[in-house]
């Protein structure tokens, strides 16, 4: 057991640690669970393009006809990525936008997969769900918004560590699960906080920690640039961007031929972050559960659509690439989005319980942390 | 009257005992449901649920059975 010096410095991490984070704890719980369902929310509100029923036979349309399509749609922008949604296998996105390094003014044109006729043009940054997203990942701040946001995920996991260490003074005395109702609001306030804390252990400790990895994403593509980007573009070093672009279906297909037993995820585009200002970055996904959600990236020269480089990812991004799914929770279809809301919901009430355990004895001058350990009382 | 205070104190695999097993349980629950798509899911599922089960029985179900 610990000793009662230890105790006091567990119990003061334990306060600290959450006082700071609670608030953007509370704002990312709530703004995260309309963001579990927003594939449900987008359908409700009538964000989905549908996928219109023809009878279709012969080959897909050529990815050089889709992009034109979008093109033509949107003039004057230029594509940055080129991806598909998983529950809608005939249909293409491209994302598109003034620049290839713009911030803001993104457009996405849906493509049918079979014709490259337009489907559709959702709203981009706009609407309730855009405001979720951007409150849950930046705060509206971008990077510097994305790092405090991790920075405050990480004070939640030393949270959640020093109140498992202080669940077992709490619990000398007490049964699994005892709530003590009729012991006044302070202590039924008190077991509810610790033991809905402690059954939710493993969730709160896997999500927090995906999400803190989720926040340093862009810096890890940053250095994934740097690192491997870098080298396998080296012979491209001081050549000026092409002007004429090869085709689009070609390079695909090289991709294909050089990783016949992947299929193809999504295309980066020359100039993004995920290719290279010579390059379009055609990245393959594996077939299992979790080999679909793992790239491998195959560089394909824009100008002459031939093989530049293929390498597998470094384990940071494979790192990041599984920790995304365990922070959504969007891998085990809807009973596990309901789980992950419920648990949410429980999340909240032991951030609430906690922030008003807090709250309520503030003032309270605590003299003796003994006695007040021996009747398994908050202090 | 605080009658616990005459309980003898719990010995630390006691107070863990439950709290541990329920983590591993929903801890591979959550590993599980990543690595499998089929039946097992649903298994997988089961075990991230656990903690949801054992919340709702004692926060609303004891107090109900203990008043009968």
């Amino acid at each position: 057991m610990l000793t009662q010096s230890s105790i006091r410095t567990w119990a003061w991490v334990h306060k600290w640690s959450s006082l700071v984070c609670t608030v953007f704890m509370l704002l990312l719980c709530l703004t995260g669970l309309p963001l579990i369902f927003h594939h449900e929310i987008g359908d409700w509100l009538g964000n989905h393009v549908e996928t219109p029923q023809i009878a279709h036979q012969g080959p897909l349309a050529s990815m050089d006809a889709l992009l034109a399509a979008a093109k033509s749609k949107q003039p004057g922008m230029v594509p940055l990525y080129m991806y598909r949604e998983e529950d809608e296998p005939l249909q293409w996105v491209i994302s598109m936008a003034k620049t290839v390094d713009a911030e803001s003014g993104f457009r996405q044109v849906v493509l049918d997969a079979r014709t490259a006729q337009v489907l559709g043009e959702p709203p981009v940054e706009e609407g309730f769900m855009y405001v979720m997203f951007k409150l849950h990942v930046d705060l509206f701040a971008g990077l510097p918004g994305m790092l405090f946001l991790g920075l405050m995920g990480f004070l939640l996991v030393i949270a959640i560590v020093s109140g498992v260490v202080l669940y077992a003074p709490f619990m000398r005395k007490l049964a699994f699960g005892e709530i003590r109702r009729q012991r006044g609001k302070k202590l039924k306030r008190l077991d509810i906080h610790n033991f809905l804390g402690i059954v939710t252990l493993s969730w709160a400790l896997v999500v927090a920690a995906t999400g803190v990895i989720n926040a340093w994403s862009d810096l890890l593509v940053k250095y994934w640039q740097f690192d491997q980007m870098s080298q396998m573009i080296a012979p491209y070093k001081n050549l000026p961007p092409p002007e004429k672009f090869a085709s689009l279906q070609a390079s695909v297909q090289v991709a294909q031929q050089t990783e016949p037993d992947m299929q193809l995820g999504f295309i980066a585009f020359p100039g993004t972050a995920y290719a290279s200002p010579h390059h379009y970055g055609i990245f393959m996904r594996g077939d299992s559960p979790i080999t679909k959600r793992l790239f491998k990236p195959v560089l394909v020269d824009a100008r002459t659509a031939t093989l530049t480089d293929s390498r597998d990812l470094p384990w940071y991004l494979v790192a990041l690439l599984i920790s995304q799914p365990l922070h959504f929770g969007d891998y085990g279809g809807t009973t596990l989005k309901w789980l992950w809301a419920v648990l949410d919901v429980i999340t909240i009430i032991v951030l609430w319980t906690g922030l008003m355990l807090w709250w309520k004895k503030r003032h309270q001058y605590v003299p003796d942390i003994r006695s007040r350990i021996t009747l398994s009382e908050a202090y | 009257m605080v009658t616990h205070l005459f309980m003898p104190n719990k010995q630390l695999s006691q107070i863990f005992f439950w709290p541990l097993l329920i983590a591993v349980i929903s801890l591979a629950g959550l590993i599980f449901a990543l690595v499998y798509d089929d039946a097992r899911e649903w298994l997988a599922n089961a075990a991230i649920g656990i903690p949801v089960l054992v919340a709702i029985f004692f926060y609303w179900l004891q107090p109900l059975i203990t008043r009968r």
